[in-house]
């Protein structure tokens, strides 16, 4: 296998009495979009710091292109970072903060000009290159900060959550764009977001993040359909969790499962060879485009049930609440968790072979 | 907030008062300065131009304004360099008795100028065995100077926080570089506000200065205090006064004016 663009081992981070990443092994291929998922304190935001050079972990290693990167400060890293809030020099016009890279590596003035002037028109801000960045709207800064770290052609290029403060609408714009020219510069890209639906389009790989530690690494597929523990499987998308008594009574088995919202068919899509069980609408969630059906099992369990808006009037799925349905699935679609650590390790050992 | 007419009307009336009160007597200094009575007769019997050209002429005042003028300028100097080193110090690492340090730096300001300037000239004379000069009180002025300096430069430090400079590393800049680029400019208004404030401080001071200053050495407040009552100065020094007061004006415009600057503070958060 070729040398990772960022390998790290062992990586410890503690603050005070609090750890806030706990002995992280991972691999990080070259040309990869890789993303970092998990709730705010799971430790991803520290993880791509430490790679940058902005905290010194306590303990374990910090390699890039197979070269031990630990004790070095940040400014003798081949990365790039795209901060949260940009971080764009407020004193500097757009033209000079993207310039500013190549002019502290003393690039000539003349090339320096012209590569500024290319990374800017890559992210179609060519004509803005006199304005200062208090003048730009939220979506021209973070492409300013974009071309501001692009600029120098890092071997790596964090990204800390940067479409965070963007509106929805905006913010998927940036994602489908983020990745075509994650493709076009074949740049290594890690991406820290606590979105799993913007982890989910536009990675190649994604490592889930709980308390510190990595639950899962896979990609994006593999992730939602066959999640390896419990948190993965809430936390990536929504699921129907199954443990102890309520798993014996509705499935007649012991351990822990997962069975995704849209798997779970309703009465006449009930299909033949299905597991059914029966249960009383609780409540419908009208989403638009999709509904979501709470139904409580005879067994004792609730499950949510998604159904697309694609024959029914409102007005008729609203009307079910209370209604006796009858729900069922294929087994294939009943996922088999672990939550306890020996599986987690497992897929720990899977991601370094 | 919105307030009802009658509470409109006190409120207006209590800041017209409070205006008067402070500003009819600093009126009174430049209108006596044209006053032809040596004696400042109220209302005045005349008016004359006389005792500005007298106080042109007057070696004693020229001096005592150059005094304080070179003391006042290199006393901000000094306060400059250390007060922007020792927030930078304060704001950007942790050490162990951080705070204790921060509050001794504040200190002086607090001090009693009495207990300051005893104490000061006690460790010149005695400790180090220095004559008091233009040395000592420069020295002087500068320990309650920092202040001003390190108040301004660590509220914008903190203000500022520490992501431009990540973000400058991040991008090839070491340390030395990263000040100068980017800490530093985002700074600049931040310390011309704390060195006006400091030049102001040193220029008036008096007490201090009465310690450390030796016999040789004569600042302005000195003089002032010195010809104050003697019948023959008394107008010079009443010109001298409104004088100060015109000039005031500049370093105060000019703060104004600086605070303006910090939206570029703001949109850098």
């Amino acid at each position: 296998m070729s040398t990772p663009a960022v390998e790290l081992v062992g990586l410890t981070k503690s603050f005070g009495s609090v750890t806030a990443v706990d002995g992280l092994d991972l691999r990080i291929e070259d040309g990869e979009f890789f993303s970092m998922l998990g709730p705010s304190g799971s430790g991803k935001t520290t993880v791509l710091r430490m790679i940058a050079g902005f905290e010194l972990p306590s303990a374990g290693r910090v390699l890039l292109a197979g070269e031990d990167v630990t004790g070095r400060p940040p400014f003798a890293r081949d990365v790039n970072t795209v901060f949260q809030d940009y971080a764009l020099f407020p004193h500097m016009d757009v033209l000079a903060n993207v310039e500013y890279g190549l002019r502290v590596k003393r690039v000539p003035a003349s090339q320096r000009r012209d590569r500024a002037m290319a990374a800017l028109e890559s992210v179609q801000l060519g004509q803005l290159a006199r304005r200062r960045p208090t003048q730009l709207s939220g979506g021209q800064r973070q492409r300013v900060a974009l071309a501001r770290a692009l600029v120098n052609r890092p071997r790596v290029l964090l990204l800390d959550e940067p479409l965070g403060a963007l509106d929805l609408k905006l913010r998927r714009a940036m994602q489908l764009e983020l990745k075509d020219l994650q493709r076009e510069v074949g740049i290594t890209f890690v991406f820290v977001t606590h979105d799993q639906e913007e982890a989910l389009t536009m990675s190649d790989r994604i490592a889930v993040f709980s308390e510190g530690r990595i639950e899962q690494v896979a990609s994006p597929a593999e992730l939602y359909e066959s999640p390896g523990t419990a948190f993965v499987a809430g936390f990536v998308g929504t699921s129907n969790l199954l443990s102890g008594d309520a798993a014996a009574a509705v499935l007649g088995r012991t351990g822990t499962f997962s069975i995704r919202p849209e798997k779970i068919h309703l009465d006449s899509d009930v299909e033949s060879g299905n597991t059914t069980a029966r249960g009383t609408v609780a409540d419908v969630v009208y989403l638009g485009s999709v509904n979501h059906y709470l139904v409580d099992l005879d067994a004792g369990p609730t499950l949510t049930v998604l159904k697309q808006n694609l024959r029914d009037s409102t007005e008729q799925a609203m009307g079910r609440r209370g209604q006796q349905v009858t729900v069922g699935w294929a087994d294939e679609h009943v996922i088999e968790l672990s939550g306890d650590t020996q599986q987690v390790q497992q897929s720990h050992e899977k991601e370094k072979s | 907030m919105s307030f009802s007419r009658a509470t409109r009307g006190v409120l207006l009336a209590l800041t017209g008062l409070v205006l008067l009160f402070i500003h009819v007597p600093l009126a009174l200094v430049v209108l006596n300065s044209f006053n032809v009575s040596r004696t400042f007769e109220w209302p005045p019997p005349g008016y004359t131009t006389k005792w500005w050209s007298a106080a042109v002429d007057s070696a004693g005042a020229r001096n005592a304004i150059v005094v304080s003028v070179e003391v006042a300028l290199v006393a901000t100097a000094i306060a400059l360099v250390l007060g922007t080193m020792a927030a930078l110090a304060l704001q950007r690492f942790r050490f162990f008795g951080r705070d204790t340090v921060s509050l001794l730096i504040i200190l002086p300001i607090a001090l009693p100028g009495v207990v300051t300037g005893i104490a000061l000239a006690n460790a010149f004379l005695t400790m180090f065995g220095i004559e008091l000069g233009m040395l000592t009180l420069v020295v002087s002025h500068a320990t309650f100077c920092i202040v001003t300096v390190f108040n301004n430069a660590i509220a914008r430090l903190r203000r500022l926080g520490g992501n431009l400079e990540e973000a400058s590393m991040d991008l090839g800049a070491g340390t030395f570089r990263t000040f100068w680029s980017v800490t530093l400019p985002m700074m600049r208004s931040a310390l011309l506000a704390g060195a006006l404030l400091s030049f102001a401080l040193s220029f008036d001071e008096i007490i201090v200065t009465t310690f450390t200053a030796g016999q040789g050495i004569q600042t302005l407040p000195i003089w002032i205090y010195q010809n104050l009552f003697r019948p023959n100065q008394a107008p010079v020094v009443n010109v001298v006064a409104a004088a100060l007061i015109v000039l005031s004006i500049i370093p105060i415009w000019l703060s104004q004016k600086l605070a303006g600057t910090d939206e570029s503070v703001a949109a850098a958060r």
